[in-house]
C-alpha cells in the first residue's frame, strides 16, 4: 500500500521521520528556504548570544520558539508549486521580523537586565499595546518601537506550539478562573500570574479588543505588568456612524496619553506615510483575493490568515513587509497565468470563524487528506478598508475604522447580520461548495448565534460542516477531534472518500 | 583569471561543504529531533524554577 | 415576625415575565419596555406611557431550545430568556431596549429579531453601544446611543414622550421607588434587623419588573408595614454578608443564605438595590437626559468598566457597603458562563480579602437556584469561618492553630 503523509510520523512524538519529499525542484526550493530560515535563526542567536540564551532559560513560551523549524513544515506541509513558494517567503518575512522584535523585547527586559540603565534607556522608547490593537497607531512615534504585548509570550507560542497554553491556562484556573472561558485570555492571565511577561516599556495602551474575555484579563495583567496604562476602547457597534467620532476621540486620547508618557510629540507625517504603505498591503491582500476568486486559487494553506493576522496586527505599515507581499504576489500570479494546479482541489471551502491556535495548519490537512481549498476565511477578511490620507481628519476616521474591524471584530461585532450575511455573500462570490464552520467552544459572543447559521445554511442548502474546537487549548478539543469532525462529514453528507488515507486519522497529540 | 577561478572554485568548495553538512540535517529532521531531545530536561527546569505566583 | 401584608401578592407577581400589573399597564395603552442591564437607564424607558420591565424567566425548566441555537456555554440567565421567547413568552413585549455590552446577552435580541419570536406587530428593539471608562467624549456617545436608539424610536414609532419634562416626571417618579428602598435598606444595618434577606430581594425584584405607578401603591404599604413590625425578640443571625455579583433575580438564592443564617446586609448585583434603586439627583440647568446618562454611567458597577479608577471604585464600593452596614463578609456570586463575573469573582475574592480585610466567598451558580445543596454548603462553610474569625479576635487567647476557611 502507498505510503501516506501521516506514515511519516514517528510514534509517541508525532514528529517527522524524514521531512517531506515533493519531487527535486520543490524539494530543493524548501531545503533553501529551510537555510534562510536558520540563517535568520543563527543571526539572531548569535547577535546577542547570552542575552537570548538566557531568555530561553527564564521564560517558558521561549521554548515555543526553538521549535520553529518543525511549525514552519507543518505549515508547508503538502505545498507545492506556487503555494509553497507563497508560504516560505511568507513564513522567512515573520520569522525576520520576529527575531528582530524579540531582540528588541530581551535588550529591554528588566527581568533578564535587572539594575540595568541601558535597559530602563530602551524602555523609555518603547510602547506596549494590547496585542490585538494594530500597531499603526505607534508609527506616529517612529523614535520608539511599538510592541504588541502579549503576541510573543501567548499568541505566537499558541500557534508555534499547540501545548505552549497548557500550563498557563492551569495556573489561571488554579487561581479559580472558570474553565469555560476563552483560552486566549485565560492563558494571558496565566502569564501574568506567573510573572512571565517580559517586563518592558513605559506604557502601554490596553483595549477591549476583541471581546468581554479580553477585557476583563486586561485587570489581572495590569497588576502584575504595572506600566502607566489607558484603555483605548474600540467601539463595538462599528457599522454605525453615531460612534465614528467617540472612536476617534479615543485614538486622539490615546495618543494625548503616549505623548504625555513617551515626552514625545506625535509626527502625523510619519503615520501618513505608515497608512500609505498599510494601505498598498491591503492592495496586496485584494490581488491575493482576486486570485482566490479563481479556479485554480494559488495560495493554499495556513500562511493565508496567519500571515493576514501577523500583518494586520504588527507590521502594519512597514515597507519590508509590503516588499514581501509584492513578491508572494509575483510568485501566485505566475501560477495562476499558467493555468497550473499542482493541488488536487475537489471542493471550496468558505472557512467562517475564528481558526484553531492548536492547529494552525489545519488547512493544510483539508486539502491534502479531502481535497478541501480553503479559498476565503473570515479570520482573512478584516481591516481591508483604504485609509483616506489626504486630512487628518479622514486618516483618523481610516485608522478608527481600520481597529473597529481588526482581528476578530470586524465579523463578531457590529450586529450579529454582520457575520451572518457576510458568510452568505462570501459563499457565492468565491463560488465555494461548502462551508466549514468553527465552533469555538468558549467563544460565547458566536456560540450564541450557532443556531442562526444552521437554519440559514439548511434555507439555502448549504452543506455546512461544524468543527468544534476551543481556540488554543488542545486538552478541551484535540486536532485529531477536530478531523473527526470533518471526517464524519465528508463521509456522510460530501460521500467522498479521502485522497490521503493516512490522514484520516492518526496520533498528533503530542506533536508540537 | 586564475585568481576569479581560484575564488569561484572556493565558493564552490564551501557550498557543497555546507550543502553535504546541511542536507542530511534538513533531510533526516535532525534539527527538530534534537529540540524534541531536549524538551523534557527543559519543561523540567521551569517546572522547577522559583516563581511569584500571584494574582 | 409577621409576614409583609403584600408579600405572596409579589410572590405572585414574580412567577410570570408578564404579570397582572404589567398586563394591566398594557391594557391601559402603556408600551412595555423590555431590558436586561443597568447600561439601559431604567428610567428613561418609563417616560411617558412607556414603563420598563427588567426581563426575568421565572419557573424555568429546560433549555433545549436555547441548547441548539446558543450553544451550552452561554450564561443560563441569556438562555432563559431566549427559551421565554421562544415559547411566547415575551409576546407582551412593544420594545426591547439592548446594549451591545455583554456579547451574551446581546445575541438574545438578536435572535429574537432574525427568528422573528415575538408575537406583536409593534415590536421594535434598540440596540446602544457603551464606553467602559467614564470620559467627557464617552458621555457624550452615550447620550447620543440613548437618544437615537431608545429614545427616538419609542417617540416616533409609540408617541411616547421624551421630551425633558417627561424625563423629569419619570426622574420624580423613580426617587420615590428609591425613596422607598432607601429606607428600607436602613433597616438592614439593625443588629436584628425587621427585614429579612429573602423579603428585600423580592421588593427589589418586584419594582423592576412591574410598572413602577402600579408597584409603588404596594411598596407605600409595604414600608408602613414595615415601619410598624416588631423584629423578632431574639436575632437569630450568624453572619452579615454583602452580596456582589452578577445578574440575580431569583430570590431562593437569598433564602438559601437565610436559611444558613446568613444576613444580607447589603447587596450588589443586578436586580439589586446597588446601583439602582437610590435617587437620581437633578439640577434644572442641564438638559435631564444628559445627567441622567451621567448618572447610570458614573453609578454602573458592571465589571466591564476597564479604566482602573472604575476597577478601584467597585472594591472601594463593596468597602464601603460593608463598612456602612456592618458586613462581616462578602460573598461574590456569578452566574455561571458569565465572562465579566468570572474574572472579577476570581480576582476580587483574593483582593478583598488581601488588601482590602474583607473575608471574602466566591461561588458561581446556575441562573435557576432552587434546590441547589452545593450554594448552601458553601455558604454554610463560609458562615463558620465568619464565626471562627470572631471568636478568634473575641478571644485573642484562644489556640489558633486550627485551620479556617479562606473561603475562595
Amino acid at each position: 500500500m502507498k505510503k501516506g503523509a501521516a506514515d511519516n510520523l514517528i510514534k509517541g512524538t508525532a514528529i517527522e521521520r524524514h521531512r517531506e519529499w515533493r519531487g527535486l525542484r520543490d524539494t530543493t526550493y524548501d531545503y533553501l528556504q529551510w537555510c534562510r530560515l536558520w540563517g535568520i535563526l543563527i543571526k539572531w542567536a548569535a547577535s546577542h548570544p547570552v542575552q537570548n540564551v538566557k531568555a530561553v532559560f527564564r521564560y517558558r513560551w521561549m521554548f515555543s520558539y526553538l521549535t520553529v523549524p518543525s511549525f514552519f513544515d507543518r505549515i508547508c506541509s503538502g505545498q507545492r508549486g506556487a503555494g509553497l513558494r507563497g508560504a516560505r517567503n511568507n513564513l522567512n518575512y515573520l520569522a525576520s521580523d520576529v527575531t528582530g522584535t524579540l531582540t528588541t523585547i530581551f535588550s529591554a527586559d528588566m527581568h533578564l537586565h535587572p539594575g540595568s540603565k541601558r535597559a530602563e534607556e530602551l524602555n523609555k522608547r518603547i510602547i506596549c499595546l494590547d496585542e490585538l490593537l494594530p500597531a499603526l497607531l505607534g508609527k506616529g512615534f517612529p523614535d520608539c518601537k511599538t510592541i504588541l504585548f502579549q503576541e510573543y509570550p501567548m499568541y505566537l507560542p499558541s500557534l508555534i506550539n499547540q501545548h505552549s497554553p497548557v500550563h498557563y491556562i492551569e495556573q489561571s484556573e488554579i487561581y479559580g478562573l472558570p474553565a469555560d472561558v476563552c483560552p486566549l485570555p485565560s492563558f494571558e492571565a496565566g502569564l501574568a500570574i506567573e510573572d512571565d511577561f517580559p517586563k518592558i516599556g513605559c506604557c502601554m495602551l490596553t483595549s477591549n479588543m476583541p471581546c468581554d474575555g479580553s477585557i476583563m484579563t486586561s485587570m489581572i495583567q495590569d497588576r502584575r505588568i504595572g506600566l502607566p496604562s489607558q484603555v483605548l476602547n474600540v467601539p463595538l457597534r462599528w457599522k454605525e456612524d453615531e460612534v465614528q467620532d467617540y472612536a476617534v476621540q479615543e485614538i486622539l486620547s490615546a495618543i494625548g496619553f503616549l505623548e504625555e508618557q513617551t515626552g514625545l510629540k506625535y509626527d502625523w507625517d510619519a503615520l501618513k506615510q505608515a497608512c500609505e504603505v498599510w494601505n498598498e498591503q491591503n492592495k496586496a491582500k485584494f490581488e491575493k483575493w482576486e486570485m482566490n476568486r479563481t479556479e485554480i486559487p494559488p495560495h493554499t494553506g495556513s500562511t493565508v490568515w496567519l500571515y493576514r493576522i501577523f500583518e494586520h496586527q504588527a507590521v502594519c505599515g512597514d515597507p519590508k513587509a509590503l516588499a514581501n507581499d509584492r513578491k508572494v504576489n509575483r510568485i501566485l500570479a505566475r501560477q495562476v497565468a499558467a493555468g497550473k494546479c499542482p493541488k488536487t482541489i475537489r471542493h471550496r471551502a468558505i472557512i467562517w470563524n475564528t481558526p484553531a491556535n492548536n492547529y494552525a495548519n489545519f488547512n493544510n490537512w483539508l486539502l491534502d487528506c479531502w481535497g478541501i481549498e480553503s479559498v476565503c476565511e473570515m479570520i482573512d477578511l478584516h481591516g481591508a478598508e483604504l485609509i483616506d490620507t489626504s486630512t487628518r481628519e479622514s486618516m483618523l476616521r481610516g485608522l478608527a475604522n481600520m481597529y473597529q474591524t481588526s482581528t476578530m471584530r470586524a465579523h463578531t461585532k457590529g450586529g450579529s447580520e454582520v457575520m451572518i450575511d457576510a458568510l452568505w455573500e462570501k459563499y457565492e462570490e468565491y463560488d465555494a461548495d461548502m462551508i466549514l464552520m468553527f465552533d469555538q467552544i468558549s467563544c460565547k459572543g458566536v456560540g450564541a448565534i450557532n443556531g442562526l447559521f444552521e437554519e440559514g445554511a439548511q434555507r439555502r442548502g448549504i452543506p455546512m460542516c461544524r468543527v468544534r474546537q476551543d481556540l488554543m487549548d488542545p486538552t478541551s478539543i484535540s486536532r485529531r477531534e477536530m478531523r473527526g469532525d470533518v471526517n464524519v462529514f465528508m463521509q456522510a453528507v460530501m460521500n467522498e472518500t479521502p485522497l490521503d488515507l493516512s490522514l484520516v486519522d492518526f496520533d498528533d497529540d503530542e506533536s508540537w | 583569471m586564475k585568481a576569479m577561478r581560484k575564488v569561484i572554485m572556493a565558493i564552490l568548495k564551501v557550498l557543497t561543504a555546507v550543502f553535504v553538512l546541511t542536507a542530511p540535517i534538513y533531510w533526516f529532521n535532525l534539527d527538530t529531533k534534537i529540540v524534541k531531545a531536549i524538551e523534557k530536561p527543559m519543561m523540567k527546569h521551569y517546572d522547577e524554577m522559583k516563581r511569584d505566583n500571584r494574582l | 415576625m409577621k409576614d409583609l401584608k403584600h408579600i405572596h401578592l409579589y410572590e405572585a407577581l414574580l412567577e410570570q415575565t408578564a404579570n397582572d400589573l404589567v398586563r394591566a399597564e398594557k391594557d391601559a395603552g402603556g408600551i412595555a419596555v423590555g431590558y436586561t442591564c443597568y447600561y439601559i437607564p431604567e428610567v428613561l424607558l418609563n417616560c411617558g406611557k412607556a414603563f420598563s420591565v427588567r426581563l426575568r424567566a421565572p419557573k424555568t425548566g429546560s433549555l433545549d431550545i436555547s441548547q441548539y441555537y446558543m450553544s451550552s456555554f452561554i450564561c443560563g440567565y441569556t438562555r432563559a430568556l431566549f427559551e421565554r421567547a421562544f415559547e411566547g413568552g415575551m409576546n407582551f413585549l412593544d420594545f426591547y431596549a439592548s446594549s451591545d455590552t455583554c456579547q451574551q446577552m446581546v445575541r438574545v435580541v438578536e435572535n429574537i429579531r432574525d427568528l422573528g419570536l415575538i408575537d406583536n406587530p409593534r415590536f421594535g428593539w434598540g440596540i446602544i453601544d457603551a464606553p467602559l471608562k467614564i470620559s467627557p467624549h464617552g458621555n457624550k456617545l452615550y447620550i447620543e446611543q440613548v437618544r437615537e436608539h431608545l429614545l427616538r424610536p419609542l417617540a416616533e414609532n409609540y408617541g411616547v414622550d421624551v421630551s425633558d419634562e417627561a424625563i423629569r416626571a419619570a426622574v420624580r417618579e423613580h426617587n420615590e421607588l428609591c425613596a422607598i428602598f432607601e429606607e428600607i435598606s436602613e433597616l438592614r444595618k439593625a443588629d436584628n434587623p425587621r427585614i429579612t434577606p429573602r423579603e428585600f430581594h423580592i421588593l427589589s425584584l418586584v419594582s423592576y419588573a412591574s410598572p413602577t405607578a402600579r408597584i409603588l401603591p404596594y411598596l407605600r404599604e409595604t414600608l408602613e408595614d414595615l415601619r410598624a413590625r416588631e423584629a423578632d425578640p431574639v436575632s437569630h443571625w450568624r453572619a452579615r454578608v454583602v452580596v456582589v455579583g452578577s445578574e440575580l433575580d431569583d430570590y431562593d438564592f437569598s433564602e438559601i443564605l437565610e436559611n444558613c443564617r446568613c444576613y444580607i446586609a447589603a447587596d450588589r448585583y443586578c436586580f439589586g438595590a446597588y446601583p439602582g434603586r437610590q435617587q437620581i439627583p437633578l439640577r434644572n440647568d442641564e438638559p435631564a437626559l444628559d445627567q441622567v446618562c451621567r448618572w447610570y454611567l458614573e453609578t454602573n458597577q458592571c465589571p466591564r468598566f476597564m479604566s482602573q479608577d472604575k476597577i478601584k471604585g467597585r472594591r472601594e464600593l463593596i468597602r464601603d457597603l460593608a463598612r456602612e452596614y456592618r458586613a462581616d463578609g462578602v460573598v461574590i456570586e456569578q452566574a455561571k458562563f458569565c465572562d465579566f463575573w468570572g474574572y472579577e469573582r476570581t480576582l476580587n475574592t483574593q483582593v478583598l480579602q488581601e488588601e482590602y480585610g474583607l473575608p471574602t466567598q466566591g461561588i458561581d451558580r446556575e441562573y435557576v437556584v432552587r434546590g441547589s445543596g452545593q450554594l448552601a454548603t458553601r455558604i454554610q462553610a463560609f458562615v463558620e469561618s465568619i464565626e471562627f474569625k470572631k471568636m478568634q479576635k473575641d478571644h485573642p487567647d484562644h489556640d489558633s492553630t486550627a485551620e479556617e476557611g479562606t473561603g475562595r
